[in-house]
């Protein structure tokens, strides 16, 4: 579709609506203080739709930006992404049962917490001057809930120098870095962990009325499965483009994403462990009240009762029997990430040491007596997070290629194979593996037998991801909960030993 | 011969028997306080010889063959060899976090031996006990009979049996278990656990067998070295009064415990577990994801959701012990049962507040026990409470497999009663509809396509249970309807 006269003047309009309410184009440079995030505004996504909204089947009307962008990222994510249907899921059956138990009138209302990763979050939280008049909570996770509220990059973004900006120079108007490996992480992480100061927690008293358990998250696969409505460096056909975006021919941009994301993985996890055991008991919210075992492992609990199970193998790992860890999965690829860091940096094998510390400290803590003590849990939690800081910020930086990525993922199966993994760290360790396996294909001269082996890994582990707005969740929990009740990770390290059979030796 | 001996030994003890009689009675009722010495354990071996409790096993439920019954047929003596097996082993290396099998010695364990060995055992207080005493004879007599040093020698003794059980124990430390209350406190200090016996959810994770006493159940079960003849011309109402007293009781030994646990977690550098896991439903976390769906059936039975819930195998029946034990005054208050189960059933019960009220409800069950054990139970009521256990619909919640599986222990106890007392004009539930109730609620050994062996419900089949109960209630070949009208 072509940018027709009256979508022309809609948008010309709007941009000086906006420049009226306070936005102004790039760059911003005044002696006023900067923008604070409370002081931007959500216009919704017809406001998006307006450009990114053309017609993916004929793409050649803004062929010039197309190098940059696709320019059909609204309609992709109004057809197929699952975000665009987060609110309306509320309003299904599911949730009206999830509102009588959890004895609230209805979980589209703000007080009951489900809208701060069901919708855009920061508006319904603050107040409604943050929402412009378009603004429609029905959206769902809709465009700025990502990119960020409107108002302050809106007519800045239409500059093709926008593209080449600092992120620190985006965030000042705004808009969210998702363009480097760790500003996509956080962004993503915010919901699928959580994140206290945004309003998005998912309590256990929620996943008890019903909200389908959060699984493990690797940024790159999940990226992928939204569908992406964006391309990967190597895809933009341009080379002036790529070369602007800091591409770099052989790096392994999804390898990086995966590891750089699980180490964000953990930071978050662990900043939602200590913020929320913080946060003093909020009255009239389901939940708030330490401790929440949602922070904690779930499956070392939610089993059938048997004898001789494997996770009585995990006791000596996990410290006395009958205690509850904190969540386990954001811990699996830490060594991997310091594996990779070692190779090239002296300082790796303390950063090891330290992490391990920090892990045990914490371990320790929650071992200590069912659910540890509250403010103990909080510092050890915090004092985790930071050192993981040192952890992200090396793995941003460092390069990923065939030759680094292939004894990873040699040392990733290696170690696989002799671990005890729960059902959430072994889906982990297999996405990684994917991951890696899809970046090095060509390096890999059995990829094929290596490939069926991942299909019988994805039998196991449920790791393809269902795609697209109109898949059924009731039926997705059937199968997910089944594949969690029969997982035995006796079958996962005999995959891992077939596997490392067929590495090309190091 | 034997008798001859037996009239030796008295003889010879005789002219002190009512010296030391005279002695311990004076030392008890002066009130100065403590008794003159604290008794000690002497061990089986005082009780096994031939011609006292050792006789032939064919002498099954006759005088003397107690000791050769039990050593045959009655788990206790076994406790302390079980604890070489490999299982034993297997726990002991989980609970200690062994590095190895080899390193696992469950049989130095106090831990273990606490209960596998029982009567007061202390590795490190040798002085409490004789030479002759042994581990190896695993819960032995004086478990449940007392520390035999003080009325060993006077119990053979021709005065012995003009004594009053109060005074053999005030006396002399022999504990009266013909006394259905006392019987049941002694099986609570171990099936139930008293604080320095404390099978938590330590334990239970380490693989030991989650304890679940069911008083009426587990004394049915006990091969008996006594006569039950005897029992029954105690207590015509034997049965039905084991079960009530045994709700009564269960639930005041699991208060004392949870006070124990309550107050030993309250000092700021205590590691003793709190919440305690072992105090709440195992199957409100412990459940078959897939079949129970997802959000759980087990959701809606706490006030919120995802809450851990309390008191499902102890807190009495309240419903189907009405016609024995009257509800509480109306205006006095919310009864202290319910401050407990709202407080256990909150993310972080707070200890203090726990114990104290822990404690103010124990205290009233004990005075309720007493009660209870005061008079004979009439058919009439134990027919109302047997009308009332086959009532599966009558509470407010939703059936849970514990509630279920007491419900059916209840029925039985009290169906054998009222077979016993009154067997023609009462309405009893057929034989048929209790077997299908207990083939229902039967733990599966495996579940299906899984490995390992399984102490969970499985597939909770909460309809087909509910039938069961229903069809209990149909009218019976005797007399009529059971259930409520």
């Amino acid at each position: 579709m072509n940018l027709n006269g009256w979508k022309r003047s809609i948008l010309v309009a709007s941009l000086v609506v906006m420049a009226l309410l306070g936005s102004r184009p790039w760059p911003v440079r005044s002696a006023e203080p900067p923008q604070g995030p409370d002081s931007f505004k959500y216009f919704g996504s017809e406001s998006c739709n307006l450009c990114h909204g053309q017609d993916s089947a004929n793409p050649k009307s803004f062929k010039e930006s197309s190098k940059f962008i696709r320019l059909d990222e609204y309609v992709i994510w109004q057809n197929q992404d699952k975000h665009s249907v987060a609110y309306t899921n509320l309003t299904t059956e599911r949730g009206r049962r999830m509102a009588s138990l959890l004895h609230v009138e209805d979980v589209t209302r703000p007080e009951v917490g489900c809208l701060g990763c069901h919708s855009a979050s920061v508006a319904e939280r603050t107040n409604r001057q943050n929402v412009a008049e378009t603004f429609k909570v029905s959206e769902g996770v809709s465009c700025e809930n990502c990119h960020g509220p409107y108002s302050g990059w809106a007519a800045a973004h239409q500059d093709s120098s926008f593209r080449t900006r600092a992120p620190a120079d985006w965030a000042r108007v705004g808009f969210t870095d998702l363009r480097t490996p760790q500003g996509k992480a956080e962004k993503c992480l915010s919901c699928h962990i959580g994140n206290v100061a945004e309003g998005k927690v998912v309590t256990h008293e929620m996943y008890a009325a019903g909200h389908p358990p959060l699984p493990s998250i690797d940024v790159a696969t999940f990226a992928n499965a939204i569908p992406r409505h964006w391309y990967l460096p190597a895809e933009r056909a341009d080379p002036k483009v790529r070369k602007e975006l800091g591409y770099q021919q052989g790096q392994l941009d999804q390898t990086r994403l995966a590891m750089v994301s699980a180490a964000v993985a953990l930071r978050t996890s662990l900043k939602l462990i200590a913020d929320e055991a913080r946060t003093p008991a909020r009255t009239g919210a389901p939940g708030q009240s330490w401790p929440d075992y949602a922070r904690f492992d779930c499956w070392t609990c939610h089993h059938d009762l048997k004898r001789d199970g494997w996770r009585q193998a995990r006791i000596d790992r996990d410290g006395p029997p009958g205690r509850v860890p904190v969540s386990e999965w954001p811990r699996t690829l830490v060594d991997l990430g310091i594996d990779r860091l070692a190779m090239t940096d002296p300082a790796a094998g303390a950063l090891r040491a330290d992490l391990k510390a920090h892990e045990q400290a914490l371990r320790d803590q929650a071992n200590l007596r069912p659910f540890g003590r509250k403010e103990a849990i909080a510092r050890a939690a915090e004092d985790y997070a930071r050192s993981t800081e040192i952890l992200i910020q090396k793995l941003g930086e460092a390069k990923f290629d065939q030759s680094v990525a292939l004894p990873l993922l040699r040392k990733l199966v290696e170690r696989a194979e002799t671990s005890t993994p729960d059902y959430d760290e072994a889906r982990h360790v297999g996405w990684a593996i994917a991951v890696l396996v899809d970046d090095l294909a060509g390096a890999l001269p059995r990829f094929e037998e290596i490939a069926a082996v991942l299909n019988q890994l994805d039998k196991g582990l449920k790791l393809k991801l269902p795609s697209g707005r109109n898949y059924e969740i009731e039926a997705q929990m059937d199968r997910a909960l089944a594949v969690i009740g029969d997982y035995d990770p006796a079958t996962f390290r005999a995959q891992m030993a077939e596997l490392r059979a067929l590495l090309p030796p190091g | 011969m034997v008798d001859s001996r037996r009239w030796v030994l008295g003889g010879l003890s005789s002219l002190t028997l009512g010296w030391v009689l005279l002695m311990n009675l004076a030392s008890v009722s002066a009130a100065e306080g403590p008794r003159s010495q604290a008794p000690v354990w002497v061990g089986n071996g005082s009780c096994a010889a031939t011609s006292c409790h050792g006789g032939a096993r064919e002498r099954v439920g006759l005088k003397g063959a107690e000791y050769s019954f039990s050593e045959a047929y009655d788990p206790h003596p076994k406790a302390y060899s079980v604890l070489f097996d490999d299982r034993s082993k297997q726990i002991e290396k989980r609970y200690r976090r062994l590095a190895d099998l080899e390193s696992a010695r469950p049989w130095d364990d106090d831990a273990c031996l606490r209960c596998h060995v029982h009567q007061g055992y202390d590795s490190n207080a040798s002085r409490s006990r004789t030479d002759r005493f042994t581990v190896a004879d695993g819960a032995g007599c004086e478990s449940c009979h007392g520390p035999a040093s003080k009325w060993l020698a006077p119990h053979v003794e021709a005065g012995w049996k003009g004594l009053s059980d109060r005074q053999k124990f005030e006396g002399f430390g022999l504990r009266p278990s013909k006394d259905l209350l006392v019987r049941g406190k002694i099986c609570a200090e171990c099936h139930v656990g008293i604080g320095s016996t404390d099978v938590n959810h330590d334990l239970i994770a380490a693989g030991h067998p989650r304890l679940n006493f069911e008083y009426g159940n587990q004394l049915a079960k006990l091969p008996k070295h006594w006569r039950i003849e005897a029992d029954l011309a105690r207590n015509p109402d034997h049965e039905a009064r084991v079960w009530v007293l045994g709700q009564i009781l269960g639930a005041k030994a699991a208060l004392d415990l949870l006070e124990s646990r309550a107050t030993r977690s309250i000092p700021e550098n205590s590691t003793a577990p709190w919440p305690e896991f072992a105090e709440y439903s195992c199957f409100s976390c412990h459940h078959s994801l897939v079949k129970n769906g997802w959000p759980s059936a087990n959701t809606t039975l706490t006030a919120r959701a995802g809450q851990f819930q309390w008191g499902t195998w102890y807190s009495p029946m309240t419903r189907v012990l009405r016609p024995v034990v009257p509800g509480p005054d109306p205006g006095s208050g919310e009864p202290i049962e319910d401050l407990l189960k709202e407080m256990m059933e909150r993310p972080s019960p707070e200890p203090s507040v726990v114990a104290r009220q822990a404690r103010a409800a124990s205290a009233n069950l004990a005075r309720l026990a007493d009660r209870i054990n005061g008079g004979l139970l009439p058919v009439a009521k134990v027919r109302a409470m047997l009308s009332e256990a086959v009532n599966s619909d009558a509470d407010e919640q939703p059936l849970d497999w514990d509630r279920a599986a007491r419900q059916y222990l209840a029925i039985i106890a009290l169906d054998r009663t009222i077979g016993q007392l009154d067997p023609n004009r009462s309405a009893r539930p057929s034989r048929s509809g209790l077997e299908a109730l207990r083939h229902d609620l039967e733990l599966p050994r495996r579940l299906e396509g899984r490995p390992g062996l399984s102490d969970s419900p499985g597939p909770w089949k909460l309809e087909k249970i509910q039938a069961d109960f229903d069809s209990l209630i149909e009218n019976s070949p005797q007399a009529g309807r059971i259930g409520p009208r």
